[in-house]
């Protein structure tokens, strides 16, 4: 008998499972299973700007590399990667019920929704060294003046193309293609442990 | 007896702390804070090296990274350097070093014959000796690289861990002397973000060398770097980076060094640290406070150990506790070689003093005079003696022409002469970075040229020309302060000038090479063995520009790169040529300033983590089943699974049969895929591919070729219109990154009013392509899509349910049979894998890998773009006509058919190949010749692009057993016009094969498989 009721949560697997792993001062981790829908459209159409506010529940970012927040239960963290161009993050498995309000509430409006949940993976790093951790493959300027929580930038950690974000002073995220995640998990490792002496 | 040259106080020396090294086999004794060189100084040890190609015995030169010639393997093993300078080891305990370039010893070097016959050996002797017969070149060079070489490459992988790291501030002071340490307080005091990068174990410079009766700010010199140093410290945005050497400058300030981080401590002691760290320094504004280097003299006998430069003598007396002779000659031509004689003099050694300048004066010949010691003015070394280390020199007046010597010879006892021919400023980063050079006369010395600078940067001190302590700290202080205002802080003014002990200087006499009786050598470049006969004779070899004569004569190559050798050897060619210094012009300054290793430029980019290893959500399946992987790009996929003891090639045939016969599973996730949106997709897809896309159906697929501008094929792949305005677009697995670029470029830059969007997924989808005549009947059990061939039919897409989770089935087929394309959300790809490998047991499912699928495809006569196309090849060359639509205004590409080569007739075209034996397996790559006994030379009339062993085709002579038929694919010129010609296929080791040339559609011509 064919069942054909589809379940969303149970036969997943992580490129990374989950992983923990403490190094000195520096603890990296994966994220599982983040919810995250790319955006496209027009920024100078205040439609469009009103359409995914209220899909959203916070206005898109346009100042270049910042992310807006909705805390809360519907959270989400909307990324500025282009001037035409957004990513969103929100908790896993609501991905699927904003992707249908997003291009609801973009009807008739030159835009494009898409579901990269599984396109990308984010590896979470705390620590009081993460700035010197990040300076081992990253060519940004991460210095608090430069680069403050709440900014975000498009860059590349050694080869792998990655979206960097700021939480806190001491608190990032990478975000990274699924196939580059064990490649940039395993750099972090082994810099982070040539960190400690 | 230990140490006999050491000093029994003073210099930067630890005497708490013993150590002890082996230098050539032999155990000594060293302090902390000694170099090598400073070690083997106090141990009298004066040979240290064999030169470069006349393997003269030599001995420690200088105190610094400009060291011609103490060059020495360190350690020994896997963790051995070549080439490393005894001026630049710190010492550590244990430490091992070897004399480079002789055998069997230091001492007794056989090949010092060279040394006798070294007149026969001039400039360009290797080239003109072992021209002929260039046969022998080879093995000419085998001799030469044995005989004149530096250290030995280690034979083992380095042991040793290397980072690279990024690093940013507003402004980099390059040099902690007096002018950097001035520059970076004055920055620093702004809050800007600064870094002193100083290649020394600890910053000061040449103060770190001076007496204390060098004041400034009202204290003993040493105490004011402490200070500063420490000030520095307190600062949060100041860094310091010790044992820092910048090797590079480019363009737009970025910057690059070397940091030695735990060298120094020796192997193995630095835990998990890096031995080196190589920093890419991106900096808003540079300060370049490199100081100067000595230039020396270009005397007879002048490369003898025990020849030394006399800033480096003073350091290691007054830095290292050393004194290098106590019988001591001072040759100079300018006042700053007095302070080596005071000083040496003070601590008990006999010094005469030469100088070239007729009666000096000024202070600090007043204060030698008051201290006794004898100078002897207009005067010149003329000769020297002491093969292993100088014994006597020869002293003669110099006439007002500079040339000629007067007088009787006078012979002075010695065993050290400390020489001095003025300073270079040490501008090779300000070269780099962009800058000119002026040829100052007053000074005799080469500054950087005034103006503004191609990259932001300003040169202080001696590296400017400024020479005198008070200057050098003055110009820091206002450097510092205008960098780091034109990078946004502070108000540009300086802080108050620091006062500082002046030394008022004489000019200097120009002394470039010094006249000797007979054929002595004087040598002007000591690393490559260069001597002023050398320039001349290459002069007269019509050697004129500097640069030729510096590969003629090796002068300024090798390590050192000529810190001391080259603006001696430019103003000797001037000589020569009658012209003056700045005319004769100068060579190229290049990164990096000194040597770096590639351990350190790789960083941590060295084996799993050399390059990304992309897998796909099923790799554990696919390891956990013996899948053998293939690089495909920077994708492993798997290539076969072999069952039991197989081969590749039995593993192919079973794959391939099983395929044809039951059902096939490839893992197909590696396809670029490309979500495309918007009003104008089906507008913006009709010029990307050649065919036609306006009316394909919602829910319908189609097969897509790509062309460049010059109508060649780049990529190919299917397209699907998911809804009116929405399609999904994939690529081949290495093209994926180039289509999404070149799909950009064009909206972007040529038709920016399209509506189209275009977001790549390759990630988000794991694909399982299965095939076959029961593919169909193991989906039905899985997805509640209905399969119906009517409902469902070929190159269509359906979305639903598959085992559980959302899918998206294209019912698309590069096999030729029926077959499925499964795609779902790459975090559920592992259970859709597994589902159908449990599933497809009752359904005799075989797993492949990517070289059943090249065979299948093959089979059927489908391309593989960049295998049987190579760039040069249109739709009509590879037999697809049919693609290109007749009646589209325009697409990407077309123009170009309409240029005489591309529409000529036969070209290289498709074709299908049948080797006469069909157990052969031709060479992919293989030319295809029309002569069975060719002979150069040969016209090639095409070449084999793919080839195999199928079990599915039946060839011309009906041979179809269980080890397969042969069949290939080619590209031959004329090709459509030779089928059923026999033709041949030349191999690499001579034999030929004869072929049949087919159609390249093997296996059911009429694609009735497809569509079952």
């Amino acid at each position: 008998m064919v069942d054909t009721k589809v379940d969303f949560k149970t036969h997943r697997t992580s490129p990374l499972d989950g992983a923990v792993w403490p190094v000195g001062p520096i603890t990296l981790s994966e994220k599982k299973f983040l919810g995250k829908i790319n955006i496209r459209g027009n920024a100078d159409d205040a439609a469009f700007l009103a359409a995914a506010k209220k899909a959203l529940g916070v206005a898109l970012p346009l100042a270049a590399n910042t992310v807006s927040m909705r805390k809360g239960k519907k959270a989400v963290t909307v990324f500025w990667l282009g001037p035409d161009e957004w990513l969103v993050h929100s908790a896993d498995g609501s991905q699927i019920s904003l992707l249908k309000a997003l291009q609801t509430a973009f009807k008739g409006l030159h835009t494009a929704v898409t579901d990269v949940s599984d396109y990308f993976v984010v590896i979470e790093l705390h620590g009081s060294t993460v700035h010197d951790l990040l300076a081992r493959g990253c060519p940004l300027d991460l210095h608090p003046r430069t680069f403050k929580p709440g900014d975000c930038a498009q860059s590349y950690f050694a080869k792998a193309s990655i979206l960097l974000h700021r939480v806190d002073d001491d608190h990032y995220t990478i975000q990274v293609r699924w196939t580059f995640a064990q490649y940039l998990w395993d750099y972090l490792v082994q810099s982070a442990d040539m960190m400690a002496a | 007896m230990s140490q006999s040259r050491r000093l029994v106080k003073g210099g930067r020396i630890d005497r708490d702390k013993p150590l002890s090294f082996v230098f050539n086999g032999k155990t000594y004794q060293g302090y902390e804070g000694d170099t090598l060189a400073s070690a083997l100084i106090a141990n009298d040890v004066r040979v240290v090296a064999r030169s470069f190609k006349y393997h003269r015995p030599r001995g420690v030169f200088s105190a610094g990274s400009d060291e011609p010639n103490a060059i020495v393997q360190l350690e020994e093993g896997a963790a051995t350097q070549p080439d490393t300078l005894a001026t630049c080891i710190e010492l550590y305990d244990n430490l091992s070093a070897t004399s480079q370039n002789c055998w069997p010893s230091v001492e007794f070097d056989i090949n010092e014959i060279n040394s006798v016959f070294m007149r026969l050996m001039p400039a360009g002797f290797y080239y003109k000796t072992f021209m002929w017969p260039a046969k022998l070149w080879m093995w000419y060079e085998g001799i030469i690289r044995k005989a004149a070489g530096m250290g030995l490459a280690p034979k083992h992988p380095d042991p040793d861990r290397y980072e690279a790291i990024h690093t940013h501030c507003d402004v980099l002071v390059v040099g902690g002397g007096p002018a950097g340490l001035a520059a970076a307080l004055a920055a620093g005091r702004t809050g800007a973000r600064v870094i002193l990068a100083d290649a020394q174990c600890e910053p000061g410079g040449d103060l770190l060398a001076e007496t204390d009766e060098l004041e400034i700010a009202g204290e003993a010199a040493s105490n004011w770097v402490s200070k500063t140093l420490a000030e520095l410290r307190d600062m949060p945005e100041v860094r310091i980076l010790e044992r820092t050497t910048i090797t590079g400058y480019y363009d737009y300030n970025w910057l690059t060094a070397l940091q030695k981080v735990t060298d120094h401590m020796g192997p193995d002691k630095g835990g998990n640290l890096p031995r080196q760290r190589f920093i890419k320094i991106r900096a808003r504004q540079v300060v370049l406070a490199t100081g100067a280097i000595e230039r020396p003299l270009v005397f007879a006998e002048n490369d003898r150990p025990g020849v030394m430069m006399a800033s480096a003598v003073r350091t290691y007396i007054n830095r290292y506790g050393v004194l290098p002779g106590r019988s001591m000659v001072v040759f100079t031509n300018n006042d700053t070689a007095y302070q080596t004689a005071i000083d040496a003099v003070r601590l008990g050694a006999q010094v005469t003093v030469v100088d070239a300048r007729p009666a000096p004066q000024g202070d600090v010949v007043t204060r030698a005079e008051a201290l006794g010691i004898q100078i002897m003015d207009r005067s010149v070394i003329t000769n020297l003696h002491g093969r292993m280390g100088v014994k006597c020199v020869t002293v003669q007046h110099l006439g007002e022409d500079g040339t000629t010597l007067l007088g009787k010879p006078i012979p002075f006892s010695c065993d050290l002469v400390a020489m001095s021919g003025g300073w270079n400023p040490t501008v090779h980063l300000f070269s780099q970075s962009g800058g000119k050079l002026r040829w100052d006369d007053d000074k005799t010395m080469f500054v950087p040229l005034a103006g503004p600078a191609i990259n932001p940067s300003r040169s202080v001190g001696c590296c400017n020309g400024t020479m005198d302590l008070p200057g050098c700290l003055a110009e820091g202080l206002a450097a510092g302060s205008k960098a780091a205002k034109d990078a946004g802080f502070g108000t540009g003014r300086a802080p108050k000038a620091i006062k500082a002990t002046a030394r008022p200087e004489a000019p200097l006499r120009p002394l470039w090479e010094v006249s000797c009786h007979g054929h002595k050598s004087r040598f002007h470049d000591f690393q490559n063995d260069s001597k002023v006969s050398d320039l001349e004779l290459a002069s007269l070899e019509g050697m004129v520009s500097v640069e030729h004569t510096k590969r003629y004569t090796a002068t300024g190559m090798g390590t050192d790169q000529g810190k001391t050798s080259n603006v001696n050897a430019l103003a000797i060619m001037a000589r020569i040529q009658g012209r003056e210094i700045p005319a004769v012009g100068t060579t190229t300054f290049r990164p990096p300033y000194t040597p770096v290793s590639f351990g350190a430029i790789t960083g941590q980019d060295r084996r799993e983590l050399f390059e990304q290893v992309r897998t796909t959500a099923m790799q554990p399946w696919h390891v956990a089943n013996g899948a053998v992987f293939e690089d495909v790009g920077d994708w492993k996929r798997p290539r076969y699974f072999p069952q039991g003891s197989e081969d590749m090639h039995a593993a192919v045939l079973r794959e391939c049969k099983a395929t044809r016969d039951s059902v096939g599973i490839v893992d197909a996730s590696t396809l670029g895929k490309i979500d495309i949106q918007g009003p104008d997709a089906a507008k913006f897809l009709e010029m990307i591919y050649t065919n036609a896309w306006a009316k394909l159906g919602v829910g319908r697929c189609r097969y897509g070729v790509m062309l460049s501008e010059h109508g060649m094929i780049f990529d190919d792949g299917v397209t699907t219109r998911l809804s009116d305005n929405h399609y999904h677009m994939t690529t081949t697995t290495g093209g994926a990154a180039r289509v999404m670029g070149w799909l950009e470029e064009w909206l972007q830059t040529e038709w920016p009013e399209m509506e189209v969007y275009c977001t790549s997924v390759t990630e988000q989808w794991s694909v399982a392509s299965i095939s076959g005549p029961k593919a169909r009947d193991l989906l039905a059990g899985l997805t509640d899509i209905d399969l119906d061939p009517e409902a469902f039919p070929f190159m269509a897409v359906r979305e639903g349910s598959f085992a559980g989770v959302p899918a998206r089935i294209f019912r698309i087929s590069f096999t030729g049979e029926v077959a499925y394309e499964i795609n779902v959300p790459t975090c559920y790809g592992l259970h859709m894998w597994e589902t159908l490998m449990e599933h497809g047991k009752a359904h005799d499912i075989c797993v492949y890998g990517t070289e059943t699928l090249h065979v299948l495809r093959a089979e059927k006569g489908f391309i593989i773009v960049g295998q049987d196309t190579d760039g040069t090849c249109t739709p009509m060359d590879v037999g697809m006509d049919w693609i290109v639509s007749k009646k589209k205004a325009d697409f990407i590409g077309k123009r170009s058919f309409t240029r005489s080569d591309t529409a000529r007739e036969g070209r290289k075209q498709l074709v299908g190949l049948f080797t006469d034996d069909p157990s052969f397996v031709l060479p992919e790559g293989a030319h295809i010749v029309d002569t069975a006994t060719p002979k150069p030379p040969l016209r090639a009339l095409g070449h084999v692009t793919s080839s195999y062993m199928s079990p599915n085709v039946t060839g011309p002579d009906g041979v179809n057993g269980d080890k397969g038929r042969s069949i290939a694919m080619a590209l031959l010129q004329d090709g459509r016009n030779r089928m059923g010609d026999t033709l041949y296929v030349a191999l690499m080791d001579g034999r030929v094969k004869t072929v049949t040339v087919t159609d390249p559609v093997f296996f059911d011509k009429e694609g009735e498989r497809t569509h079952g």
